[in-house]
């Protein structure tokens, strides 16, 4: 079992993609799921009809595709609302994008939507690796405050700065996550960072892609090109993900 | 032809013949080499410089190295990029403010810079950590020193790449070395840019010959014609160092 723990899907200014072309990248790449969320504005500023968008395409491809909603915090109430409605028809977690949204990760005006997201069972997705937006020890902090709300930290620290630091608290907090994809930088450092998490918990890291941002492929055989045992990749690319998803 | 324009090099290190072996099975022909000397505490440039390019005599024609040096010395500094470029031969100066804990924009590294543009080479610098260096203090050095051949290592990397395009589009002067930013930062650079101001590199050290296949599958993905391609994947760091290839 492959799962793709970071896609798009949705119409924005400058990227795009169909749930019909994932799905045939998925075919092609041997991924059996995606978890999927909005795309650009989708994430900021339309986040009603960006969410419709990915609950209809889980209601196309139940079995392929796992929606995640975005709810703009700086919304208020309309925010909690509607992360209440879409939660409770069939979108499994949040995505939160700071640096796009313009928070911090650890402000105040998150813990309402994480509420909602203990009540609902349901995983948050945070980028992790801007400052001073998403930095791993704000993570961290958030993490500690909501410590039944498991937290993916995207991108594993998105760049090598952050890397290390977002690999070391991820030892931390029981619900913290790492996911793999861009993290943009040498891909030798990548097989540094991948191993050192690893070495604390290959339980807590899952793969991802981030399409259309990165290519499927792509990011499939970064992972695949690391020197780690058959278990660990196995849960790294998809058992891991299985396993947090279902708790859903 | 692919000429890899950014590894790094442990001379030292035992897997240097079996790196070299890998790279050219993948058809890298030339590569550009970093020495191992960054650091805060690389204030004596010299000597690792002088290793880097004995080092690089065992490759001729394949390796190209790049000189070092720690802009905090002032005008030791500035001698000292003058004798490797002069005296050993060495192709560009590589400058990592960051881990050599300098600022790109102020007064030890212009004198550096400088030279550089003196001497006609190119500073290959990363502009990506956010109290050191940026794109958009590249750009001031780069209106600064217009004849300046300055290209941005990583491109921005992952949470600058937009802004090293638009440092780019103001400034000629300016090339981005495409390794360690996403996909979609290099569909956009290429775009926007135009392929012959992008260059294809690895940050490819000895022990991990897999970063060229990622990079390399990064460029090949691109929707462009194969004469696009050459120029990322050679001809314009060739240019850059007056390689005829």
């Amino acid at each position: 079992m492959i799962i793709d723990f970071h896609c798009h899907i949705g119409k924005g200014i400058r990227k795009s993609l169909k749930p019909g072309d994932l799905i045939k990248k998925m075919d092609d790449c041997g991924v059996d799921k995606a978890v999927v969320c909005p795309v650009e504005e989708g994430i900021t500023v339309y986040n009603a009809e960006a969410n419709q968008y990915i609950l209809d395409a889980v209601n196309e491809f139940p079995d392929r595709l796992v929606g995640f909603g975005s709810f703009n915090p700086w919304f208020g109430q309309q925010a909690l609302d509607m992360a209440g409605r879409f939660l409770g028809e069939g979108l499994r977690g949040m995505k939160f994008h700071p640096n796009l949204q313009g928070f911090m990760i650890n402000d105040e005006i998150v813990y309402p939507l994480m509420e909602i997201a203990g009540e609902h069972h349901a995983p948050v997705y945070t980028h992790c690796g801007t400052p001073a937006y998403s930095l791993p020890f704000q993570i961290l902090d958030l993490a500690g405050r909501f410590s039944d709300v498991p937290i993916i930290m995207g991108h594993m620290g998105f760049n090598y700065e952050y890397m290390a630091d977002t690999i070391k608290v991820s030892g931390m907090a029981d619900n913290l996550f790492l996911e793999t994809s861009l993290t943009a930088s040498a891909l030798a450092l990548f097989d540094d960072f991948l191993k050192m998490a690893v070495g604390l918990d290959s339980g807590k890291v899952l793969f991802g892609s981030d399409s259309p941002e990165s290519d499927m492929a792509i990011e499939l055989d970064k992972l695949r090109s690391l020197d780690i045992s058959d278990e660990d990749m196995d849960k790294i690319s998809g058992r891991n993900a299985e396993q947090l998803l279902g708790e859903v | 032809m692919i000429f890899d324009a950014h590894t790094h090099w442990d001379f030292q290190h035992e897997r240097n013949e079996e790196g070299i072996r890998y790279a050219k099975s993948l058809g890298v022909e030339k590569i550009i080499a970093f020495g191992p000397g960054f650091g805060p505490n690389s204030h004596n440039s010299r000597q690792p410089n002088e290793d880097l390019a004995t080092f690089a005599e065992k490759y001729p024609g394949f390796m190209y190295p790049v000189a070092t040096v720690s802009p905090a010395m002032g005008a030791q500094a500035v001698e000292d990029l003058r004798w490797a470029i002069t005296e050993k031969h060495m192709v560009g100066l590589k400058l990592a403010p960051g881990a050599q804990a300098f600022r790109l924009a102020g007064d030890d590294a212009m004198a550096v810079l400088e030279e550089a543009q003196s001497l006609g080479i190119p500073v290959f610098v990363c502009a990506s950590t956010s109290s050191h260096s940026t794109p958009s203090s590249a750009s001031l050095v780069a209106r600064n020193l217009p004849r300046l051949k300055l290209v941005l290592t990583h491109a921005g990397s992952a949470n600058y790449w937009a802004d090293a395009i638009r440092a780019a589009k103001r400034c000629d002067n300016i090339t981005l070395l495409s390794c360690g930013n996403p996909l979609a930062g290099m569909r956009r650079m290429v775009k926007e840019l135009g392929a012959e101001r992008v260059i294809f590199g690895s940050d490819f050290p000895c022990a991990y010959p897999h970063a060229i296949n990622y990079e390399l599958a990064k460029v090949n993905s691109l929707d462009i014609s194969e004469a696009e391609r050459e120029r990322i994947l050679c001809k314009n760091i060739a240019e850059l160092i007056n390689v005829e290839v």
